[in-house]
């Protein structure tokens, strides 16, 4: 089994490539929201480039969590899909699954392509 | 009528902050927001540049103060009570919506893929939208509805100040239909109307609605 924190160094990578997301957030408000005593969760959340939870069920069950920023001039439905997309990609390149994954992905802001300041 | 004794640090934004909920930024408050925008960003606070919500309230304060605050500014030399209280209100709206609040759903024919995207952003998208229609600044922004429902019917409420001499029916059909453009595009919410309520004119010489025709 990969390593959760390298795997979760590698899904931020991938997520933060999809074309239309601007910027990947810490995971913890999306954890909140899964079933801790069901499942382990297995979060870095002091690596900055760690970004998307990952937690396993004991059934199997991987459940990967990532909140991102999308750019305005993306749709942001295809966006989420094509980041759920790209997780799922890679989750079946990296692991051998027992259980097909759960994926979440929310956006948390729509935003233009640079900083106002 | 201008007050000359008027002290203009009296519109100073900082000033007017003081009394806004930090606890609906993460923690950060929009008085903070807005010395960190004073500062150019820098140093980087990985804290406020981490935080959906902070971001959000960051992006609107800088819209405000790009596009409108000078206007606003001038208004509030002649009136300022009024208008002190008009932005206290905006900067206040602006900070509670930036908050992530309800989980809207997009579809995924996948059920163990879980999309979503937060009321709090959808918040964001209607007062970009109405503010970047000139002339314009969105007072308020809601959804009612339980936007949590795909395919529940959701009506978009909000307020505006807008300038002085613009044709109210006009603008407020420009906004009604930049902010169901957009969110058609970044949403599935079923939009049953937008209502678009002009709360203030903005003018040198204190008009109202009346006046404006």
């Amino acid at each position: 089994m990969t390593d959760d924190a390298a795997l979760s160094r590698e899904l931020t990578a991938v997520v933060s490539g999809v074309d239309g997301v601007g910027e990947v957030y810490s995971p913890a408000p999306l954890i909140q929201q899964v079933t801790v005593d069901l499942l382990t969760a297995a979060i870095d959340a002091a690596a900055a480039d760690a970004k998307v939870g990952i937690a396993r069920g004991s059934d199997g069950t991987v459940t990967v969590s990532v909140n991102i920023g999308v750019i305005a001039d993306h749709p942001v439905p295809a966006v989420l899909r094509a980041a759920s997309e790209a997780i799922r990609a890679h989750l079946e390149l990296v692991e051998t699954l027992a259980a097909p994954p759960v994926i979440e992905v929310k956006a948390s802001r729509v935003h233009d392509n640079g900083f106002f300041v | 009528m201008t007050d000359d004794n008027l002290d203009p640090t009296s519109l100073d934004p900082e000033r007017m902050l003081d009394d806004l909920n930090a606890e609906d930024l993460d923690g950060h408050t929009i008085e903070e927001l807005s010395d960190y925008l004073d500062a150019g960003r820098e140093p980087r606070n990985e804290s406020i540049e981490n935080s959906p919500g902070a971001l959000i309230a960051l992006d609107s304060l800088a819209r405000l103060r790009r596009e409108s605050w000078t206007m606003l500014e001038v208004e509030a030399l002649a009136d300022t009570d009024r208008d002190q209280n008009w932005m206290n209100n905006v900067l206040a709206n602006i900070s509670r919506e930036s908050r992530a609040g309800r989980d809207i759903p997009i579809s995924h024919p996948d059920p163990a893929t879980r999309l979503r995207i937060t009321e709090g952003s959808v918040r964001g998208l209607i007062r970009t939208a109405g503010d970047g229609t000139g002339g314009a600044i969105i007072g308020k922004a809601e959804l009612e509805g339980d936007v949590t429902i795909p395919g529940e019917l959701i009506t978009v409420n909000v307020t505006a100040s807008v300038a002085f001499g613009r044709n109210l029916s006009a603008l407020a059909q420009l906004i009604r239909e930049k902010i169901l453009s957009d969110l058609r595009i970044h949403t599935e919410l079923n939009i049953g109307a937008v209502n678009v309520a002009i709360k203030d004119i903005h003018t040198l010489k204190n008009a109202t609605a009346e006046d404006a025709g």
